[in-house]
């Protein structure tokens, strides 16, 4: 689901239990997305919810994340392995001094939420199991962690080393620079189907980077072909890479794309180009909103006139929560459904703006 | 000059008339040594605690404005206008000067005029532009602002006397648009960008966190 | 915005601390020593007072600052305010070598114009009902229909209500004053100053402290509130404000 800025996955593993991605937030409602879907449907997040796995740290994946692992009170929690060193987490406490940086709160507030329940961290590193289950009578089910590489690793903990603030510094507020480095890719495998979360993973020419480090991984585990794909990086052409397609998916995959609904409307990804890309290689694809640009609130005529004469332009961010909901027999086909501003691309179509 | 011939009573009524200076002089420079003379003062009330003169030196302050205002007015154009404050010149070496200051008129604000701020955001800068920045704003207050969270896009010029350093990403910063009026009652409608200067990271502070770290480091369960 | 409501024709914004200070650590020069300060706005400053060890009263564009031995105000009639908020807590962390703060007050004062006598009285009955006050009250009431500038126009000219021990702070009160404007030349003025008080209290004291670390410790509780609390303080006197002569 994504309501143009953030993204979150919620997956039922059968017999009632589910795993949450990521974290958005609802912005009508303010509280976490995947909260309220289940809640919406029934679902009781504080005892169906086994796992929780925040894929990196970007704002658009962690808001609200605090509050869900909260909530989720029987899940175990699962981050990357650098998210857990020191150097991280005394960044997170560092920068929360003197402000209430959303981002870092909801990281903080996750981790002390399971501090004080006592329950497991489990570090994502590449080939790692992060949820098995073999049951009777139930699906059997493994949530593989592909990365991030040990290269990642330590970039990621060198980047934060940088930014780390020192005694004499003013206080600031907490910008990841390059966020998707630890970004955690995992692959989704009940019985015989795979799903492929791709986070934001971009690719990069060394091959102990990005996309070359995450198809090496699961050849190495000679783990399943998916047939249903998040697409990676909001269907950046960053973020696309031919070995994903060729040796990760199957021939006729559904992909779902989340787009990035911040900055310039123009060159927000996915562009129509992107969509283009994608179409071309998926079976099937669909997002979860459009690029809007959406109207503010009635306000005195006074601000308006004074932002205008100071050329500041404001963009308000959508309202709406888009979602796309894709089930699967065992041994059927992927049924997607279609909520709120989510879509399914034709070919050819453009994304483009519109105001709602 | 002697500091005790040119006391100036604090307990009376301050003439003019009386002054030691020549007020025709219009480079003529008032110079007291405010510490001496509360210092007579006090002896004269024979006391030393000075502070109770506090209200007694405003009134001096006050006293020696209307005097300078009616030195510079002798010779508007004699550029008399200099005068600097300088506090830790009264020491003693040469005769300590306790001068007056010119004030140089606030350029986009002219006194009188009063302002009422409409909205206002909190904002922190994401990107930055060889012409314009990006930040995410919060509303803080205002019809139709308050509570919306907003992106923005600022020109340069907009923020053009804003300390450098400031202007980082992760810059912090309120945007206010506001009114003001005149003393003639026109109103002029504004905005304005203001980056703040947040308190620097204590050491001390720092330290606390990293405890508040270990703490909870300890006491995950990790696998 | 009905035609009897009042305008807002100004409003100011102080941050005072009270305790033990030395005010020549914030004359101007040092303050631009340690970079709190631009040089273009020290430059710009005008000294109001200057007295070794005793008084530092200075203004730049945006903010008074008055230093004495016992309080320190930071006053502004420019938004944003966070600004003196910032202020303070940058002069008193990062110049100030021992400071000690006992009381903070973050206090605003509104200055509103009625259209109207009447608005005016309508404002002032509704407070403080002339009625309330005997017969005497009555006699005052039946001289509203004279002029304001007759001298035989009464009425209310002060009141105050205070909030006692707000649940947001260790100690303290909201107090709000409204009364006349003493501006002779805005004689249908109104003016209203709520001070919003904070203090520490004796059972948040971590025990096992020296006198000089309890010192320290409501210092330094007391900048936090200052820093947690400001915009908030801002927004609700804002709310009091503008409920107040709007009802």
């Amino acid at each position: 689901m994504g309501p143009g800025f953030g993204e979150s996955i919620v997956c039922h593993i059968g017999g009632n239990e589910w795993i949450i991605v990521d974290s958005c937030i609802e912005p009508k409602a303010k509280r976490p997305a995947p909260l309220l879907y289940l809640e919406a449907i029934g679902v009781n997040p504080a005892s169906a919810v086994k796992l929780v796995l925040a894929t990196h740290w970007d704002q658009d994946h962690i808001r609200g994340l605090g509050e869900v692992v909260e909530t989720c009170v029987t899940a175990e929690f699962s981050c990357a392995n650098a998210f857990l060193k020191d150097e991280f987490q005394y960044y997170i406490d560092e920068i929360l001094i003197g402000n209430q940086d959303r981002g870092a709160k909801d990281i903080q507030q996750a981790f002390q939420s399971v501090k004080k329940s006592g329950r497991i961290v489990k570090r994502a590193t590449p080939g790692r199991a992060l949820l098995r289950r073999q049951a009777a009578n139930q699906p059997s089910v493994v949530l593989w962690s592909l990365s991030p590489s040990d290269k990642e690793h330590d970039l990621f903990l060198q980047e934060i080393a940088d930014v780390r603030p020192s005694a004499g510094e003013p206080m600031r507020q907490a910008i990841a620079r390059t966020p998707n480095l630890a970004s955690v890719v995992s692959l989704l495998v009940i019985d015989d189907c795979a799903v492929l979360l791709g986070a934001d993973m971009e690719t990069k020419t060394d091959a102990d980077r990005g996309w070359n480090a995450v198809i090496d991984e699961h050849a190495k585990l000679m783990l399943a072909r998916a047939g249903l794909v998040k697409i990676p990086h909001h269907g950046s052409k960053g973020a696309h890479h031919d070995g994903m397609w060729n040796d990760l998916l199957e021939t006729a995959t559904f992909a779902v794309i989340a787009p990035f609904g911040r900055g310039e409307s123009k060159g927000r990804p996915p562009t129509d180009d992107d969509l283009q890309r994608i179409r071309a290689l998926a079976s099937k694809l669909y997002v979860t909103a459009r690029h809007t640009t959406t109207k503010p609130p009635a306000r005195n005529p006074t601000v308006t006139r004074g932002l205008r004469e100071g050329n500041i332009q404001t963009r308000s961010l959508s309202k709406s929560l888009g979602l796309v909901r894709l089930r699967k027999a065992a041994g059927g086909e992927w049924q997607p459904e279609l909520f709120g501003p989510a879509f399914e691309v034709q070919m050819p179509q453009k994304i483009g703006l519109k105001p709602q | 000059m002697n500091a005790l011939t040119h006391f100036i009573p604090l307990e009376s009524e301050y003439n003019l008339d009386d002054s030691p200076f020549d007020i025709s002089d219009p480079w003529s420079k008032v110079a007291i040594d405010a510490r001496a003379a509360t210092a007579a003062a006090a002896t004269h009330m024979h006391t030393e605690r000075t502070d109770h003169l506090v209200p007694h030196v405003y009134e001096t302050m006050y006293r020696l404005r209307q005097l300078k205002s009616s030195m510079i007015g002798l010779a508007p154009d004699a550029g008399v206008a200099s005068f600097n404050l300088q506090s830790d010149d009264a020491v003693a070496s040469a005769p300590p000067e306790f001068l007056l200051t010119r004030t140089a008129p606030p350029i986009r604000r002219p006194r009188g005029n009063t302002s009422v701020v409409v909205a206002e955001w909190e904002g922190y800068v994401t990107r930055i532009d060889a012409d314009f920045i990006e930040a995410r704003l919060t509303g803080l207050s205002g019809q139709g602002v308050a509570g919306e969270i907003e992106e923005a896009t600022i020109p340069n010029a907009e923020i053009a006397d804003t300390d450098p350093l400031l202007v980082a990403v992760g810059g912090l910063f309120r945007l206010c648009v506001s009114y003001e009026k005149s003393p003639t009652g026109e109103r002029r409608r504004y905005s304005t960008i203001v980056f703040r200067r947040l308190p620097a990271y204590r050491q001390g502070d720092l330290d606390a966190a990293h405890e508040r770290t270990r703490q909870r480091l300890n006491a995950l369960r990790v696998e | 915005m009905a035609s009897n409501s009042p305008i807002l024709e100004s409003s100011k914004t102080e941050v005072v601390l009270v305790g033990r200070f030395a005010p020549d650590e914030l004359h101007p020069k040092k303050l631009l020593e340690a970079k709190v300060l631009t040089e273009a706005e020290v430059q710009r400053a005008t000294i109001n007072a200057l007295l070794p060890g005793q008084i530092v009263d200075f203004a730049l564009d945006w903010v008074t600052v008055q230093v004495v031995a016992q309080r320190t105000a930071f006053v502004s009639s420019q938004a944003p305010y966070v600004r003196i908020a910032d202020l303070a807590l940058k002069t008193v962390r990062e110049i100030m070598r021992a400071p000690a703060i006992t009381m903070l007050g973050i206090n605003r004062e509104f200055n509103f114009t009625f259209t109207s006598t009447e608005a005016r009285d309508t404002f002032g009955s509704r407070l403080a009902p002339p009625e309330a006050w005997g017969a005497w009250g009555k006699s005052v009431r039946n001289e509203f229909s004279n002029q304001l500038n007759s001298g035989k126009h009464g009425g209310l000219i002060a009141i105050q209500m205070r909030q006692a021990a707000p649940d947001d702070r260790e100690a303290g009160w909201i107090d709000v004053t409204v009364g006349s404007s003493s501006n002779a030349a805005s004689p249908l003025g109104v003016v209203v100053r709520v001070n919003d008080h904070y203090q520490t209290s004796e059972s948040a004291d971590p025990q096992s402290l020296s006198k000089d670390g309890h010192e320290a410790s409501r210092t330094s509780r007391l900048l936090d509130a200052l820093f947690n609390s400001f915009d908030e303080s801002v927004h609700r006197s804002d709310a009091i404000a503008h409920e107040l002569v709007m009802l």
